[in-house]
C-alpha cells in the first residue's frame, strides 16, 4: 500500500548509505570552501582515493590481517580473563568490595602511559599487544558481568538450591545464562576499545606489523597525514564490520536464549 | 545434544587460544650456531626508524654486504624512544638505530649500558632546518623569543639543536615554548598557528617550502653545532663483549653500505623506496650527504657536553664509556 | 556519620596491602624502570606537593599543570554529556534518524583518537579548543548509546498518559522521556568520565602544559619515577572522580525516584 520512497526509508541499508554520502559531501565541501584547510587535513575525496589505493596494496592488506588477528586474540583473552573474574566478583561480594578501589584506580590509567614501562618486561610484540588490549578492554566485560549477576532472578536461584544443587551448578545453570546478554553487550563495547588499542599499541610499541606500523612508516613521508587518515578509514571500516557481526551474533544468541527459557517454563 | 556440541566447540576454541598464546610466548631463541667465519651470532635484528639516515643498512642488505660477512640482517621498523631502548636491552633487537641524545641520556642515567658500533648520520648544511610560515613576522632567530617551536620529540636532538641556536643569538631555551608534533603534521601546525616555527629534517622542510611556501629561518645545525653527530647504531655492552666478531663483521658491511650511500645518491633513493613511504619525486628534493663511516669521539663528546650545559643529564658524561674498544682478533 | 566515615576508610584496607607488596617486589627486583613506591612518592611530593599548606600543598608546577588539565577534562566531559544525551535521545525516539546515522556512529567509534589528531587540529586549530573537542569525541559514545537505549525503552504507558494530558513536545521530553532514561544516562556518563582521563592524556601529548604533557616529558627524559608518579596521580584522580560521581548520582537518582513517586 505504501509508496515506494517511503518503503526505501524503512531500509537500514538505504538510509545508512544516504547518511554516509551526506556526511562525505559535507566533509568535501568543508575542505573545498576552506573551513578545514587542506594543508592540515586532506579532502574527503583525496582520502577515499588513497584508501582505495591502499586496498589494492598487498602489504597493507597483510597489515590489516595482522591487526585483525591481534585484535581477535586480544579480545578472546580479555573474555577468558574478565568473565570468570566478573563471575567471581559478582558472586562473592566481599571480594568485590575489597577489590573495587583497585579497579577504580586502575581503570583510568591510559595504556599510552603504560606501554613505555611495560616494554621493559614484555619481550614479544604479540604479547605486548594482547596485554594492552586486555588491560584496556576488560573493564566493560568485568563490570557488565558483575552487574548482570546482580540482576539474576533470586527465585530461580532459590528454587535450584532447594532441589539440592550446589552453588557452582546454580551459577552455571541459572546465573551464567541469565547474565549472558549483559556479558555480550560488554564484549561488544570491549571489541571497539580493543581495536583502538591494537592499532595504538602497534603504533607506540612498534615492531609488530599491523596498521599501527603502517602509520609509523607513513610518518616518514610528507604525505604522512593523508596516508594515516586513509589507514584510519580502514580501521573505521573494520570497526563497522566487526560491530555488525557482534550485533548479528547477539541477536541469534538471544533468540536461542529466549527460546530456551520459553521451553523450560 | 546441542549443549554437548556447544561445549565441545567452546573447548576447541579454548585449545586454539592456548595454542596461539603458547606460540606468542615461545619462539625467542633461534640463534644459529657459530659458522665457518667464526661469527658468534649470525642472525641480527636491526631496529630503525624509517628515516633517510639509515639507508646504508638497506643498501648493505640489498647489495649482499651483510651476507658476504656471514650475517643475516633483518630490519624492524620502530617508533623510537624508551620502548625501542627496552627492546634492545631485552634482546628482541640486537642493534638499535638511535639518536645520540637518547643514547647518552640512557647511559648517563645508568638505565642501560650501550656501545656505539657505527655512526648513521652527521648534520650537513640544509639537512635540518628551522622553518616559519609564509609571511611570518619572525625574520631572525632572536625573534623566536616567546614563540612556540615545534619539535618531533621533546628533550631530544631537535630541542638541543634549537637551544644551541638560541644561545648563539642571545636567548635561553626557556625563552621559547617547545611543542611536540610529528613531522608530517608540522606544516599544517605552522599554518594553523599551533606552532610558530618548526624543526624539520629532509624531505619535510623541502616539501613545506615547495607546497606551503614555508620560509627558512635558519639551518638547524650551524656555528657551534656544525657537523653535529646525529645518530648511531647501538648494541648493549654485554652483546659487544659476547659477540666481538659479529660486531666487527656488522661494522665492515655497514661501512661498505655507507660508502656507497655517500658516492651514489641514486642508490640511496632506491633504498628509501623500500623502507619508507617517501615517493621518488620527494626523494629527488633531498640533499642528504650526511652519511658517516666512522664514530668521532671528540665530536660525540660535544653532544654530551651540550646536553650537560642544557640540563639533559645531571653530571658530566665521558662518551669514552660508550666507545667500542676493538676486540683483539 | 563518623561510623560511616570509618567504614569507608576501612574499605580501603587493600591499598596499604598492595603498596607493601609492590615495595617488596620492586626492591628485590631492582629494575631501573620499576622503582619502589618509596622512591616514587617522594618524587611526586618534590614535583607537585611541596607548596604551602594554605594552597593544599600544591606547588607552582602543580598549579601550572593541574588546573588546565582538569579544566579540559571537565569541559570535554560536559560537552560530550550534552551532545551524547541530545543526540542519543533523538536517535532513541526516531528509528528513521537511527537508520541514517547508525553506520556513521559505528564507524566513528572505531577510529583511534590518536590518528584523528590532525583532523581536530585542522578544524579547531590551537590549544584548549582542540583538546576539549578531542576528549569529547573520544568519550561521547557510551553516553550516546546509553541515552539512545534509554530513549527507546520509555514505558509506553507513561507516553500514553502524557498524550492524554496533552503535554507539549518539550514537556514530554523533560517530564517523561528524560527522567525515564536518566539511570541509563548516568551509567554512560560514569563510563565516559574514566575514559575522559585517558583521552585527556592523549590530547595533551602535543601541548605545552597539563598532566599528559608532564607524563610525555618524563618519558622523553627517561625519568621512570616521573612516569610512575603521573600514572599514580591519574589513578588517584580517576578514583576520586568516580567516588564523587557515584555520590552525586545517588543524590540525583534518589531525588528523582522520590519525585516520581510523588507525582
Amino acid at each position: 500500500m505504501r509508496l515506494n520512497p517511503r518503503r526505501a526509508l524503512d531500509s537500514p541499508l538505504v538510509c545508512g548509505t544516504l547518511g554516509v554520502v551526506i556526511l562525505l559531501c559535507v566533509a568535501e565541501a568543508a575542505g573545498r570552501v576552506g573551513i578545514v584547510p587542506t594543508v592540515q587535513f586532506p579532502l574527503a575525496s583525496t582520502i577515499l582515493v588513497e584508501a582505495a589505493k591502499l586496498a589494492a596494496d598487498p602489504s597493507f592488506l597483510a597489515d590489516i590481517a595482522t591487526t585483525f588477528t591481534g585484535w581477535a586474540l586480544g579480545l578472546l583473552v580479555t573474555v577468558l580473563i574478565a568473565v570468570p573474574l566478573g563471575l567471581l566478583l559478582g558472586s562473592v561480594p566481599p571480594i568485590e568490595r575489597a577489590l573495587r578501589p583497585l579497579i577504580e584506580f586502575l581503570r583510568p590509567i591510559p595504556s599510552v602511559a603504560l606501554i613505555p614501562l611495560a616494554a621493559w618486561v614484555i619481550v614479544d610484540p604479540t604479547q605486548m599487544k594482547v596485554t594492552m588490549i586486555v588491560y584496556a578492554s576488560m573493564w566493560p566485560v568485568l563490570i557488565n558481568t558483575v552487574y548482570g549477576l546482580r540482576d539474576v532472578d533470586p527465585v530461580a536461584k532459590e528454587t535450584l538450591r532447594t532441589f539440592g544443587f550446589g552453588p557452582l551448578s546454580v551459577l552455571l545453570r541459572v546465573s551464567l545464562p541469565s547474565t549472558a546478554p549483559f556479558i555480550a553487550t560488554g564484549v561488544r563495547v570491549a571489541a571497539a576499545i580493543a581495536l583502538i588499542l591494537t592499532i595504538s599499541t602497534e603504533l607506540l610499541a612498534g615492531g609488530s606489523g599491523g596498521m599501527g606500523s603502517f602509520i609509523i612508516l607513513a610518518e616518514s613521508s610528507p604525505a604522512g597525514v593523508t596516508l594515516t587518515v586513509a589507514a584510519t578509514f580502514w580501521a573505521g571500516m573494520l570497526g563497522l564490520v566487526t560491530n555488525g557481526a557482534f550485533v548479528l551474533a547477539e541477536r541469534r544468541a538471544f533468540r536461542w536464549h529466549t527460546a530456551k527459557t520459553g521451553a523450560a517454563q | 545434544m546441542s549443549g554437548l556440541r556447544r561445549r565441545m566447540r567452546i573447548s576447541a576454541l579454548l585449545l586454539t587460544a592456548t595454542a596461539l598464546l603458547a606460540a606468542g610466548c615461545g619462539g625467542g631463541d633461534s640463534d644459529s650456531s657459530a659458522n665457518a667465519g667464526g661469527i658468534e651470532k649470525a642472525d641480527l635484528v636491526v631496529g630503525m626508524l624509517p628515516l633517510p639516515e639509515v639507508a646504508p643498512i638497506q643498501i648493505a642488505i640489498d647489495k649482499g654486504y651483510f651476507k658476504a660477512e656471514g650475517l643475516n640482517v633483518k630490519i624492524q621498523i620502530i617508533q623510537g624512544g624508551a620502548t625501542a631502548m627496552a627492546d634492545l636491552t631485552k634482546g628482541s633487537l640486537q642493534v638499535l638505530h638511535s639518536n645520540y641524545v637518547s643514547a647518552v641520556t640512557v647511559a648517563a642515567k645508568n638505565l642501560a649500558k650501550v656501545k656505539v658500533v657505527g655512526e648513521a648520520y652527521t648534520a650537513k648544511p640544509n639537512n635540518f632546518a628551522i622553518m616559519v610560515k609564509k609571511g611570518s613576522p619572525i625574520a631572525k632567530v632572536a625573534d623566536l623569543k616567546g614563540k612556540k617551536v615545534g619539535v618531533n620529540t621533546r628533550a631530544n636532538v631537535a630541542e638541543l639543536s634549537v637551544s644551541a641556536l638560541l644561545k648563539t643569538h642571545g636567548l635561553k631555551p626557556g625563552d621559547v615554548n617547545f611543542v611536540e608534533q610529528p613531522f608530517p603534521q608540522m606544516a599544517g601546525a605552522l599554518e594553523s598557528g599551533l606552532i610558530e616555527a618548526a624543526f624539520l629534517p629532509e624531505p619535510f622542510h623541502q616539501t613545506a617550502a615547495t607546497q606551503n611556501g614555508a620560509v627558512l629561518l635558519s639551518d638547524a645545525f650551524t656555528g657551534p653545532t656544525a657537523d653535529f653527530p646525529i645518530a648511531g647504531y647501538l648494541v648493549t655492552e654485554q652483546f659487544a663483549k659476547d659477540n666481538p666478531k659479529t660486531v666487527a663483521a656488522f661494522q665492515r658491511a655497514l661501512i661498505k653500505g655507507a660508502e656507497l650511500a655517500i658516492s651514489n645518491s641514486a642508490e640511496v633513493k632506491a633504498a628509501l623506496g623500500k623502507y619508507t613511504k617517501i615517493d621518488p619525486a620527494t626523494a629527488d628534493l633531498m640533499v642528504l650527504g650526511g652519511f658517516s663511516t666512522s664514530v668521532n669521539e671528540t665530536r660525540l663528546q660535544r653532544v654530551a657536553d651540550l646536553m650537560l650545559e642544557f640540563g639533559y643529564i645531571p653530571q658530566k658524561f665521558e662518551v669514552k664509556q660508550m666507545m667500542l674498544t676493538p676486540a683483539a682478533s | 556519620m563518623i561510623r560511616k566515615f570509618v567504614t569507608a576508610v576501612l574499605r580501603l584496607w587493600i591499598v596499604p596491602v598492595v603498596l607493601v607488596g609492590w615495595e617488596v617486589v620492586t626492591r628485590n627486583w631492582a629494575h631501573p624502570f620499576f622503582p619502589p613506591p618509596t622512591t616514587i612518592l617522594p618524587h611526586m611530593r618534590d614535583l607537585w606537593f611541596d607548596g604551602p599548606a594554605s594552597r593544599l600543598w600544591l606547588n607552582e608546577t602543580a598549579l601550572a599543570n593541574f588546573p588546565p588539565s582538569l579544566g579540559r577534562l571537565l569541559t570535554g566531559w560536559v560537552l560530550s554529556g550534552v551532545i551524547g544525551v541530545t543526540l542519543g535521545l533523538a536517535i532513541g525516539r526516531s528509528p528513521l534518524l537511527f537508520r541514517f546515522v547508525d553506520p556513521i556512529i559505528q564507524f566513528g567509534r572505531a577510529l583511534p583518537p590518536v590518528a584523528l589528531l590532525p583532523m581536530f587540529m585542522a578544524i579547531f586549530s590551537i590549544g584548549a579548543k582542540m583538546q576539549i573537542s578531542m576528549i569529547a569525541f573520544g568519550i561521547v559514545w557510551p553516553v550516546l548509546f546509553n541515552a539512545a537505549d534509554g530513549g527507546r525503552t520509555v514505558d509506553p504507558l507513561h507516553l500514553e498518559t502524557a498524550r492524554v494530558f496533552r503535554l507539549s513536545r518539550a514537556q514530554r521530553l523533560l517530564r517523561v522521556i528524560l527522567p525515564s532514561a536518566l539511570p541509563k544516562i548516568f551509567a554512560g556518563l560514569r563510563l565516559s568520565l574514566s575514559l575522559a582521563l585517558i583521552l585527556m592524556v592523549i590530547a595533551e601529548l602535543f601541548s605545552t602544559n597539563g598532566l599528559g604533557y608532564q607524563l610525555r616529558l618524563a618519558e622523553r627524559v627517561f625519568d621512570p619515577p616521573g612516569m610512575w608518579g603521573a600514572v599514580i596521580l591519574l589513578g588517584v584522580l580517576g578514583y576520586l572522580f568516580n567516588l564523587i560521581f557515584v555520590l552525586a548520582e545517588r543524590r540525583v537518582l534518589a531525588w528523582h525516584s522520590s519525585a516520581r513517586h510523588r507525582t
